[in-house]
């Protein structure tokens, strides 16, 4: 099974949502535009993501862990025979005494968490889920972390906003919580204000007023909870319909039963369960 | 009883209406002047009101809502007076997973009652599977918020089936609420 889209429209925290909702495993492979050299390969394990590289040779945490100088030259030189490595390779490593347990989780940081939050700075580019696709043993450090989690510690950290303020919804937005959010999570003061007052009435600007901080922490706390899954913002107000009606002349009709039943009926009112019983007989002989 | 079908534009409200009434849709169809005219080249803008009648005593109304979220006036009348909805989604037009999965939370929000998803264009190329498009949705393995089906809304057996989907969970929402 595929599922393939434009970021445009479908967005990466959208896409990474559907794959944690699924605990699905595959590699999300995700070409940003508009001039990227390498796409992005996310791979994932029943929902979580274990890694990220763009290293066309799979030799992306080799290269990391090297650029840092957290393994030797002469555990480079062995790596070379690691391509038929069964476990991953900073837990490999690590067993072996070649990288300290502090600078596998720096790893993972490095690979999984600051890469992915990089990454929603782009607008546009196209991305394709494959299922059932392994992570490569070689790029993974044997840690995974669910999206929400990732992007809640990734941006909590980040401290240049520049390419992201576009992205941040706007001080007039609503918004509500996800039915299935659970708050698993451990949210800062800040975020679990903004998740107490997600009722889908309190506008971003009504909760400046309330925690008093500044607008923009308001709407990055708000972001964090957006990308996360955990909000929704709600559509906005409707506005007035501009239909061209010209060619076409309005047809007035009589729809007796409509605004009888409209005006008449309460919204609570309940149906009999004789009514739903012969209803429901009525359909299946039908079907 | 009344049911509302709500949806995005072209995801076959109108058709699901059409589909199972017993009487000529009251349609309110008009040429779209917007980015509807890339999906279709008419759009409801006030509803779609068709009914199927078991007597004379015994009737069910089914009400199209308008597709662009514009016209949500329209929908705030029609789904505060309803028993239960459904929600359609284009599984081949994930462009518009966000807007629907607005929809279903600004639904809502406005009023608790029963509601289903119903996934239409399921045979159309690059269709989602109804359980990626659930997912797409915010609904989670294992969550049962609501039931989803799939809807062919040219087919009477299968609207029908969606709406026998719909009444059983509308029986089995009330019973809850009532015990």
């Amino acid at each position: 099974m595929t599922l393939s889209g434009r970021l445009s429209t479908f967005s990466l925290s959208d896409i990474a949502q559907v794959i944690d909702r699924g605990k699905k495993t595959g590699c999300l492979a995700l070409k940003v535009l508009p001039d990227a050299p390498e796409p992005y390969n996310i791979w994932f394990e029943k929902g979580r993501i274990v890694a990220i590289s763009n290293s066309p040779d799979q030799l992306g945490l080799i290269q990391l862990l090297k650029n840092r100088k957290w393994i030797s030259n002469r555990v480079i030189s062995d790596l070379k025979l690691l391509n038929s490595l069964s476990i991953p390779l900073g837990i490999y490593l690590e067993s072996q005494g070649s990288l300290r347990p502090e600078h596998l989780r720096f790893s993972f940081q490095i690979q999984v968490i600051h890469q992915l939050c990089g990454l929603f700075q782009f607008s546009d580019g196209v991305f394709q889920f494959k299922t059932n696709i392994k992570a490569p043993k070689v790029e993974m450090t044997g840690f995974s972390i669910s999206i929400s989690e990732a992007t809640l510690i990734g941006f909590r950290r980040l401290k240049n906003w520049r390419l992201l303020e576009v992205k941040l919804p706007r001080l007039d937005s609503v918004l509500s919580k996800s039915p299935i959010a659970h708050l698993a999570l451990k949210l800062d003061p800040l975020e679990k204000r903004i998740w107490d007052l997600s009722n889908g009435t309190v506008p971003l600007s009504d909760i400046v007023q309330y925690v008093s901080q500044p607008p923009t922490n308001i709407q990055r706390a708000a972001f964090r909870l957006l990308i996360a899954g955990l909000v929704v913002d709600l559509p906005p107000e409707a506005t007035l319909p501009q239909f061209n009606l010209v060619n076409k002349p309005i047809r007035t009709v009589q729809i007796k039963p409509i605004p009888t039943t409209l005006k008449d009926a309460k919204s609570s009112d309940r149906i009999s369960s004789s009514f739903l019983q012969n209803l429901l007989g009525f359909l299946r002989s039908k079907s | 009883m009344r049911i509302v079908v709500a949806g995005t534009v072209g995801a076959g409200k109108t058709t699901f209406v059409r589909t199972v009434s017993e009487i000529d849709v009251v349609d309110t169809e008009r040429k779209p002047t917007d980015l509807t005219a890339d999906v279709k080249d008419s759009t409801t803008v006030g509803m779609d009101f068709g009914k199927v009648t078991l007597n004379p005593e015994m009737v069910l109304h089914i009400y199209g809502t308008p597709g662009q979220i514009r016209f949500d006036f329209m929908w705030e009348l029609l789904i505060s007076k309803a028993h239960a909805y459904i929600l359609l989604v284009a599984a081949h037009r994930p462009e518009e997973f966000a807007t629907v999965r607005q929809m279903l939370w600004f639904l809502q929000n406005q009023v608790q009652i029963p509601l289903i998803l119903g996934v239409t264009h399921t045979d159309c190329e690059a269709a989602w599977s109804v359980q990626d498009v659930g997912y797409a949705m915010g609904l989670a393995e294992g969550e049962q918020l609501l039931p989803i089906v799939a809807v062919n809304a040219n087919v009477r057996k299968s609207v029908i089936n969606a709406l026998i989907v719909l009444v059983e969970h509308y029986m089995a929402q009330t019973q809850t609420t009532l015990s």
